[in-house]
């Protein structure tokens, strides 16, 4: 087991230092990096997140934790992992564990593992130039649906259990409008007409096909996905019309486990928010799911994130 | 061994062919190596594109299933790569999936319940696999193992590889090459099919030519070789004909010419060798051949055989007095008069006619009683010959003496039956001429002796045997030797000597006469000219024999005689007989004129003895007379003798000769014509005969003391 960076072993920054004081420190440094190994001994920065294809989400994670683990070398940090978890519940064990340090996620997601593993959000995120979002519900034009309550025996397309804008804030909403939901295996089934059946498509392309094509009567996204394919597909926009939107929440958030150690925490909300002002860290960046730029969790967020809260749970006490 | 004309055709043919097949067999060799060449490079560019292709297909399988198990590998959901890796086996070539960790432990094999798992892979090939850190590829014998790692990014979860079966690959190979082969096969086979028509139609044509040769060219050819050896063996057999316009044609063309010239010069060279060029009648050698097949048949058969042995009377008088030309047209004109006979007689066979030579014919009358069919054909030949010959401007009758002899009465072998034919012959001749007699065996003895001496002379003359004693010539009044008689002696081996008048007419008769008279004047001639050195003006006397003056050319043969002896033509002195005359009085007068003119001297011998001396005398003009021995023998004691010869030698006298007395045998004797007045004397007196040389030692000169005594 290696205690010390090699990096540690440049000794460019000692110029000027003479020698004696250069012995002096070197042992000073050993005695650092000898000290918190005797503690903690983390040596290692694990970035976290849920995945279906780790290999894809490796890529646009790895940046990131390149350009972080090196800022942490001081801390004790000499490298970073990826670890990719193939759902919530594997997540929450390895946060449990300690597994992961540090996950970034969509809002709902984070707060299952704020909630079920301790884990704590210490930035928001802003991607495609939005810390917030909402979520839309659209049909076909046409479709006889111009409302919430037009959906019951309706089947409705959602993304996937972990997404906040089309799972989590939609389910809520359903719920909260008084349908019951019913998981489906296809969309193409439908429910008695007090229920509103839901299917996961995956894809945000797929509740789009799935609407369009009739398969099923609605689905539900993120508005940032609605205006990409406002923007991306104007004819195929066209056909679809939204007929219910929710209220703000925060877009993404990152989240470190309960016990990170508080240097490290700090050393990362320092680094990750300056990161939108250093040049070298665009690439990573826009690796990091086409991250702009990492900003304190403010007062309004604080509040989205205690109403977003209340709709997870409800959704998991009620649906899961 | 020979090895025949089409032998050798057929041979040649076979080797032709022999030859083809081989230029055919190493092409086809050749075309199947290169066939063989082209198949294998196909393989191999085959198998080149089939590896490539598996290569391709092994990195893009393995890269593929390394990217598909990258989740499932994550996240160990075997399940996940259990479906990967069975989807990947379920393709027919792959014969194995493995996925593996990072440790090259076995993760998964695509089977159910993953026997090998947790395992290292030990095979030859894993170390490298496990230790790639990018695809890689390997081959062994049977297959090709593609691996890919597994990685998320620089995370190495392990790999996968796959085995890919060179079975298919080897199968698509075998099947193509297989296809190819077959497309080379059926490109190879119509060509095949075509050679082996041709070998078919080849061999058709080869029994076809070798028939054609056999017929066309041996077959022939060993006519002709037929034909030439039937030649060969005298078989002039019908002439080979052929229309063919071709060289053998033309060979055969000119093989029949030149077997008809062989055969006309064969008939002809025959007909010299068996046929007498003068009158086309068969010679002595076919006769012979005749006779002896005709012996031959006849031997044991009841009927017999006649020959007739013809000689003609007097023929060698003809030939000397009228020439060679004169004899020829007789002869010819007999045989076609002996052949008339013979044709008109009413004899079974056909009789064969010959001529045996000068004179001689003979003929052979067969079948029926010999004795009588013989006789009738002497007959008839006499019958013939009773009509003159005309030859030139003279008509002369010539007689035959024939002789008959009959098969098997009288002889039994060929040759002995030409024998007593000739006896016979000869016989008749001693009967008078112009008849025919029978061989008679009482008659053998003589004719037999005649026949011998005849042939005894005639050795005794080639052998020189015969030698010439010379009896002295004196002159009377001198007693001078002046000259010599030369006498013929022959000493035969078994008879002692053999007198002239007994061999004499042998040779006038069978001819020996020429040569034995040119004989003795040549060696007279040389007897006498030796003699001139000692003797000078002696002179040789020399009988000549009435035959020997007809011949007409004797007065040339006498000068070239003497020419080549150089003696001078007076010392030759020729005595003639009277009756040596009396044959053709003027023909022989002729000669004697002749002889004179030469410039040798005639005396005539045995004057007194003939009937017509003085006319002859008057006529001949002769140098001399010869007293007849008979008036000197007894002219002491006869006075008609003393007055004859006395009157002789008055009468030469008178004509202007000389008189030489002969067997003058006393000293009286001697006196007696001297006084009478007789010129010169020969006799036992003065001496008998003796030899040439014991001549010269002799006294020149006899004296008579008794003369003086005589009144």
């Amino acid at each position: 087991m290696q205690y010390c960076d090699p990096r540690l072993d440049d000794r460019a920054w000692m110029t000027g230092i003479d020698r004696v004081a250069g012995a002096i420190l070197a042992l000073l440094m050993a005695a650092l990096c000898f000290v918190p190994s005797a503690f903690a001994a983390q040596t290692v920065l694990v970035l976290g997140r849920v995945s279906d294809d780790p290999k894809a989400h490796y890529e646009r994670l790895k940046p990131m934790l390149d350009y972080v683990v090196p800022q942490m070398a001081d801390l004790g940090i000499r490298e970073g992992r990826v670890l990719m978890a193939r759902d919530a519940q594997q997540m929450v064990s390895y946060l449990r564990q300690g597994k992961v340090d540090w996950i970034t996620e969509t809002s709902g997601a984070a707060l299952g593992f704020v909630e079920r593993a301790g884990a704590r959000i210490v930035l928001r995120s802003r991607r495609g130039g939005l810390f917030d979002y909402h979520s839309v519900f659209f049909a076909r034009k046409n479709s006889g649906i111009d409302s919430l309550d037009d959906l019951g025996g309706c089947a409705i397309g959602l993304q996937h259990p972990m997404s906040t804008s089309a799972y989590f804030v939609p389910a809520a909403i359903l719920l909260e409008s008084g349908l019951r939901m019913a998981i489906q295996s296809s969309p193409l089934e439908r429910p008695p007409p007090e229920f509103v059946g839901y299917a996961f498509a995956r894809s945000e392309g797929n509740l789009v096909t799935w609407v369009q094509k009739g398969l099923v009567d609605a689905a539900a996204f993120s508005s940032q996905d609605w205006e990409e394919l406002q923007a991306g597909a104007p004819a195929q926009a066209a056909e679809l019309a939204v007929f219910h939107e929710s209220r703000e929440f925060p877009r993404a958030v990152e989240l470190v486990r309960g016990g990170l150690d508080a240097q490290i925490e700090a050393r990362l909300r320092q680094i990750l928010l300056a990161a939108h002002a250093d040049p070298a860290a665009q690439p990573a960046l826009h690796a990091y799911l086409r991250t702009e730029r990492f900003d304190e969790v403010d007062a309004a967020t604080w509040t989205e994130l205690a109403e977003l809260r209340e709709r997870v749970r409800r959704v998991r006490a009620e649906i899961e | 061994m020979q090895i025949g004309l089409r032998a050798k055709f057929v041979l040649s043919l076979l080797a032709t062919t022999l030859v083809w097949f081989a230029v055919l067999a190493v092409g086809a060799w050749s075309a199947s190596r290169a066939g063989e060449g082209v198949l294998r490079e196909s393989e191999d560019s085959l198998r080149a594109q089939g590896r490539a292709a598996l290569a391709e297909r092994g990195e893009q399988l393995a890269a593929l299933l390394a990217d598909t198990l990258t989740n499932p590998v994550y996240y160990t959901d075997l399940l996940s790569v259990r479906e990967a890796a069975r989807s990947t086996l379920n393709q027919p070539d792959v014969d194995y999936v493995l996925v593996y960790d990072g440790q090259g432990r076995v993760l998964h094999d695509g089977s159910r319940d993953i026997p090998r798992f947790g395992q290292v892979m030990d095979d030859p090939l894993a170390p490298a696999a496990i230790a790639a850190h990018a695809p890689l590829l390997q081959w062994s014998s049977e297959r090709l193992d593609a691996s890919a790692p597994i990685a998320i990014g620089d995370l190495r979860l392990g790999g996968v590889r796959v085995g890919l079966s060179l079975a298919r690959t080897e199968g698509v190979i075998a099947l193509e090459s297989a296809r190819t082969r077959e497309r080379f096969r059926q490109a190879f086979a119509g060509p095949a099919h075509v050679l082996g028509l041709g070998f078919l139609l080849l061999a058709l044509w080869l029994v076809l030519a070798g028939w054609m040769v056999a017929r066309g060219l041996v077959r022939p050819i060993r006519e002709l070789a037929g034909n030439a050896r039937a030649i060969e063996r005298g078989r002039f057999e019908a002439p080979l004909e052929s229309g063919r316009k071709d060289e053998l044609g033309e060979l055969i063309r000119a093989f029949a010419r030149m077997s008809d010239s062989v055969r006309r010069h064969h008939h002809d060279i025959r007909k010299l060798a068996y046929h007498d060029s003068l009158t086309g009648l068969p010679n002595r050698l076919m006769f012979r051949e005749l006779l002896d097949e005709a012996i031959g048949e006849y031997r044991g058969s009841d009927t017999g055989l006649a020959l007739l042995f013809i000689d003609l009377d007097d023929f060698k008088r003809i030939n000397d007095t009228l020439g060679h030309d004169a004899g020829d047209e007789v002869l010819i004109e007999f045989a076609g008069r002996f052949k008339r006979a013979l044709a008109l007689l009413d004899a079974p066979a056909q009789p064969v006619l010959a001529r045996l030579g000068g004179d001689e014919f003979v003929a052979l009358v067969s079948g029926g009683n010999g004795r009588t069919h013989g006789e009738r054909a002497a007959i008839s030949v006499l019958e013939q010959l009773k009509q003159p010959f005309v030859v030139g401007n003279h008509s002369l009758l010539v007689g035959a003496s024939i002789g008959i002899t009959v098969f098997p009465d009288d002889a039994h072998t060929s040759k002995l039956l030409l024998k007593h034919g000739d006896l016979a012959m000869y016989q008749a001749k001693q009967r008078g001429k112009s008849r025919y007699h029978f061989f008679a065996g009482h008659l053998t003895q003589a004719a037999a002796e005649r026949l011998d001496l005849e042939h005894d002379l005639r050795e005794a003359l080639e052998s020189g045997r015969l030698d010439l004693a010379y009896q002295p010539i004196h002159d009377l009044a001198s007693g001078q030797l002046v000259g010599t008689e030369a006498l013929l002696r022959w000493r035969h081996p078994r008879r002692g000597n053999v007198p002239p008048s007994i061999f004499v007419p042998i040779a006038e008769s069978s001819g020996l006469i020429d040569a034995l008279g040119d004989w003795v004047i040549e060696r007279a001639c040389a007897d006498c000219r030796r003699w001139q050195s000692a003797l000078p003006g002696m002179s040789v006397a020399v009988n000549l024999s009435g035959r020997q003056l007809q011949r007409n050319d004797l007065a040339e043969r006498i000068s070239a005689c003497l020419e080549r002896q150089q003696l001078p033509a007076g010392l030759l002195h020729l005595e003639l007989t009277e009756s040596s005359l009396l044959h053709d009085e003027q023909l022989a007068f002729a000669a004697l004129g002749q002889l004179r003119q030469t410039g040798v001297r005639v005396w005539l011998d045995d004057f007194g003895t003939g009937f017509s001396g003085l006319s002859h005398l008057r006529r001949a003009r002769v140098d001399g007379v010869k007293i007849d021995r008979s008036f000197i023998t007894d002219i002491l004691s006869d006075p008609e003798d003393l007055a004859l010869a006395s009157a002789i030698i008055a009468m030469a006298h008178s004509l202007g000769m000389q008189v030489i007395a002969e067997g003058v045998e006393s000293e009286a004797q001697f006196a007696l014509l001297r006084d009478r007045g007789c010129d010169l004397a020969q006799g036992f007196w003065m001496s008998e005969a003796i030899g040439p040389d014991e001549l010269v030692q002799r006294p020149r000169r006899v004296l008579s003391r008794s003369v003086a005594a005589l009144p």
